[in-house]
């Protein structure tokens, strides 16, 4: 398991050690569809690897943030994953009026005929996927409660949690 | 990606030349589109240190950010948040940095960072944005190498 170094708890000496870490599936991580189920699994996998290989640094937790995604979104791309096409990547979803702009969920997976089933966030450390967050999501993918949105979550003590929102 | 920085502020910033004179005050490298209206799109592209990037912001909800982080001690029930999301690459997140800084200090509000649950004070803003830029090289040249590892596609 990985160990959490953070001896300052500055943000820009931050240390994490990450080694191969425990995947924590939360209880409602299933959905008991076996597209999206197979996808959390492929994706907590790819997420996992990523972490164990940044390894330790130094950098400040945005960077270290911004560094899990910049190559959590090309690791995505180049699985080839049924579902995602490089469209469904960090792509920008504008939202309704009623909003303010536009958000960017990190993976959407789609059916077979292209509808929107699943919408993936990755979260580092202490950020959480809020409420007003998930609705933004649906509003600006134009999907109802119905689509499950699943946060990847590497946590300080270097966990990654997969959980429904 | 949904992350982001948040200024917690009590008042707007009144004007882009408000804005860039507290980025010059700070010594923080970034100019912004001086022909840029505060109600225009929520991306602007900006120079930082002379090369061209990009940063986001908006106005959101305090009381979402509040709420979300019911631990963390905001101080008080600010008036504005001012999200500032992370992008892409290393350079557009230091421009966020350096953008929410000088929001911060010049309205006399904070900085949340949530990655980290910490909220930044005025006086300690500079140095964080100073570290935020420093590593932002190394991040990216450990990103360029690891882009080079990769296996060529046909």
């Amino acid at each position: 398991m990985g160990t959490w170094t953070d001896a300052t708890n500055a943000p820009g000496r931050t240390r994490y050690a990450s080694t191969q870490l425990p995947i924590q599936y939360g209880s409602r991580a299933w959905t008991g569809i076996s597209q999206i189920d197979d996808t959390t699994k492929k994706l907590a996998e790819i997420l996992n690897k990523i972490i164990n290989d940044v390894g330790m640094t130094h950098l400040a937790p945005a960077l270290y943030g911004s560094m899990i995604h910049k190559r959590f979104e090309l690791a995505v791309i180049a699985a080839g994953i049924r579902g995602i096409s490089a469209a469904d990547v960090e792509r920008t979803f504008l939202l309704p009026p009623d909003y303010t702009r536009s958000v960017r969920p990190d993976v959407v997976l789609r059916n077979d005929i292209g509808d929107i089933i699943a919408i993936y966030d990755v979260k580092t450390l202490d950020a959480e996927l809020w409420p007003s967050r998930v609705k933004r999501f649906r509003a600006a993918t134009k999907v109802d409660a119905s689509v499950y949105v699943i946060e990847l979550h590497v946590e300080r003590g270097a966990t990654l949690k997969i959980r429904q929102s | 990606m949904s992350t982001a920085i948040f200024v917690l502020t009590d008042s707007l910033i009144g004007s882009i030349t408000e804005w860039q004179r507290a980025l010059d005050a700070d010594g923080l490298p970034l100019r912004l589109p001086a022909e840029a209206s505060l109600d225009e799109s929520d991306t602007w592209i900006a120079q930082l240190r002379g090369k061209r990037t990009s940063f986001q912001y908006w106005i959101t909800e305090p009381r979402d950010v509040i709420s979300a982080y019911p631990m963390v001690q905001f101080g008080h029930d600010w008036k504005y948040a001012i999200a500032f999301p992370y992008i892409r690459d290393f350079a557009e997140l230091t421009a966020s940095w350096m953008a929410a800084a000088a929001y911060a200090r010049a309205t006399g509000g904070v900085v949340f960072d949530e990655s980290v649950r910490k909220v930044i004070n005025p006086d300690e803003l500079v140095e964080e944005t100073q570290k935020i830029e420093r590593d932002a090289v190394e991040a990216e040249a450990e990103f360029q190498e690891f882009l080079r590892r990769q296996p060529l596609k046909s």
